[in-house]
């Protein structure tokens, strides 16, 4: 994961829970923590990248006119496809759920006490699936070098023993 | 005599670190006056979408104060106000809801004084 990865930014209108939030974050990982409290802010700031963002469902609950979190989401992932955003809301609705998902949301988290244990365990994984993917990429290319290191082995072989360079090949006749 | 707020969760969360209860705290009760008062003019002005979004903010915040009472109130002020049936009901329940928030906030100030 790059530098930029260890950041975490928090996107909620409630204060309370934000700084809540950001407390538990800093104390249970070794992320960088910002926290904002409207998209609009967090859209100026996503020059930098963060890796993971929380953001609120119902961002226009105290201005009406501010940018709702679906907007915010939508934006995020146009300027920042790679940062995953969880998505946090006082409402247990699996098709709400399932339409941050459709968004692209990474997890949906309902507000709550543990949401914050919750919190902590979504940017474990986000941490362990940005390794795998990492080294399943790794491993991807290594295979494909293999295969074609061998592919051109064994069209080296073949030519020298057409040519006549080679007539002992073991098993070979 | 009946408690209104209930400490432990917080207490828990921040491994009883006194100052950030303190913070926590002291944010809710600074933020508790105009959120009320934005639901009384929302319910004055028949804004039941707009009540609706203030009471589930304030749930949340009700939640982690410990005030289980106030939460349900805020609960179904927020249900009675989506649904827009029995907004009849929603003038004693928000005054319900300031009285009993306006007892938990001095139960939590004299909770922070013996922190």
């Amino acid at each position: 994961m790059s530098n930029t990865h260890k950041k975490i930014f928090i996107v909620d209108d409630d204060p309370i829970l934000a700084e809540m939030l950001k407390d538990h974050l800093v104390k249970m990982t070794s992320y960088e923590v910002k926290v904002f409290n409207t998209g609009e802010e967090i859209l100026k700031s996503m020059n930098e990248l963060p890796g993971i963002v929380f953001l609120d469902f119902y961002l226009d609950s105290v201005n009406k006119n501010a940018m709702n979190g679906l907007e915010v989401l939508h934006e995020i992932k146009k300027i920042s496809p790679e940062t995953d955003v969880v998505m946090l809301s006082g409402q247990d609705k699996i098709e709400v759920a399932v339409k941050t998902m459709q968004y692209g949301a990474f997890d949906y988290i309902v507000k709550g006490e543990s949401s914050f244990y919750r919190a902590e365990k979504v940017v474990f994984n986000i941490y362990r699936y940005k390794r795998l993917q990492g080294n399943a990429s790794k491993y991807k290319n290594m295979t494909i070098g293999l295969a074609v290191g061998f592919g051109l082995l064994v069209i080296l072989i073949l030519w020298l023993q057409l040519s006549g360079k080679i007539t002992d090949m073991p098993g070979w006749s | 005599m009946t408690k209104y707020s209930d400490l432990t969760f917080l207490k828990s969360f921040a491994n009883n670190d006194s100052a950030k209860i303190n913070k926590y705290v002291g944010m809710f009760l600074s933020a508790l006056p105009t959120s009320l008062s934005q639901m009384q003019q929302q319910l004055t002005a028949q804004e039941w979408k707009s009540l609706r979004t203030s009471a589930h903010s304030l749930k949340s915040q009700l939640k982690y104060m410990g005030i289980a009472s106030g939460e349900q109130l805020a609960i179904s002020i927020e249900k009675i106000a989506a649904d827009e049936n029995g907004v009849d009901q929603l003038p004693d329940l928000i005054a319900k809801l300031g009285e009993i928030t306006t007892i938990a906030s001095s139960e939590l100030k004299e909770e922070l004084a013996k922190l």
